[in-house]
């Protein structure tokens, strides 16, 4: 039996991914077996510069480029093609951020929407920006988002409002049509939502935090939304907590 | 695959929307590699 395992973690050392692969391969090889190894970290070429659709470039019209690029695809198609088993480490990595470690408010804007000129922009204008631009990459890089938010005052703590209003980004994270729709460029992510509260009750006429925040998400094109509820913890904490930890164990 | 927690409570400690998160994050990231080692399982089972 042919066994190909594939390592993609781009760290070499200390890589969970690639730890537990090794523990995999080395319970399912038997002596016989034969592995063949790639770690995509060692050689990668990424198709580009192709001349018509799918990968067929004529013979003599192919760069040195494009002749790589094939090695490597003839390569690769050969080992998966000879491969009984298939063994890909994938890491999975977890961003994390609080809000309450670093949050900045949107302010003394000039225009409408998020736009100054490089000319005009302030030191504070600059690290608004800079604060969007890390928020809205960090938003779009990720497959699952969870979100944690206690109900402050009927609504959401001031932090993510500014969070909204820094990650809300045209042609990031939505945009407009030519006809004056509006559209959400953030698909296929999935969002947990926590949220607790000590007397308002969850979607109650009092909740204007699950509505707006729903509303947010979906305006950045989010739609798949799953909510947790601990709501009321102040009339009965045990009741609520237990309720929200069976909502977690049978999510999944 | 990578997964976004953000926390919002202004009580660093003691903070339930926070406890509650950590537990979520810990049920994904066990059910992700429950899955791949399930999918494993049943192709090796396969295999035999």
């Amino acid at each position: 039996m042919k066994i190909y395992q594939i390592d993609t973690s781009a760290r070499k050392e200390g890589s969970t991914s690639r730890a537990l692969a090794k523990k995999l391969l080395d319970k399912i090889k038997k002596p016989e077996d034969e592995v063949v190894y790639r770690d995509l970290n060692d050689e990668m070429i990424f198709i580009s510069n192709l001349t018509e659709s799918g990968m067929k470039i004529p013979d003599g019209e192919q760069t040195e480029q494009h002749k790589k690029m094939f090695e490597m695809s003839d390569k690769l198609v050969m080992e998966l093609k000879e491969s009984d088993t298939i063994i890909i480490s994938v890491p999975i990595e977890v961003v994390y951020r609080d809000l309450n470690d670093e949050m900045i408010f949107i302010s003394n804007l000039t225009e409408s929407g998020m736009k100054i000129p490089d000319g005009e922009q302030t030191e504070q204008h600059k690290k608004m920006f800079e604060m969007s631009d890390k928020l809205v990459m960090e938003l779009k890089e990720s497959d699952t988002i969870i979100i944690s938010v206690p109900i402050y005052n009927f609504g959401p703590p001031a932090t993510l409002k500014a969070w909204a209003d820094l990650a809300a980004r045209v042609k990031e994270t939505f945009k407009y049509n030519e006809d004056g729709s509006r559209v959400g460029l953030l698909e296929d992510k999935q969002v947990y939502l926590i949220i607790t509260s000590g007397g308002t009750k969850i979607n109650s006429k009092d909740d204007f935090l699950t509505p707006w925040l729903t509303h947010v998400l979906n305006f950045f094109g989010i739609k798949k939304i799953d909510i947790i509820a601990a709501d009321q913890l102040a009339i009965d904490y045990e009741k609520s907590i237990k309720e929200a930890e069976s909502q977690i164990e049978n999510i999944i | 695959m990578k997964i976004y927690q953000i926390d919002t409570s202004a009580r660093k400690e003691g903070s339930t929307s926070r406890a509650l998160a950590k537990k979520l994050l810990d049920k994904i990231l066990y059910s992700k590699l429950f899955t791949i080692f399930t999918k494993f399982r049943l192709e090796t089972t396969k295999d035999n």
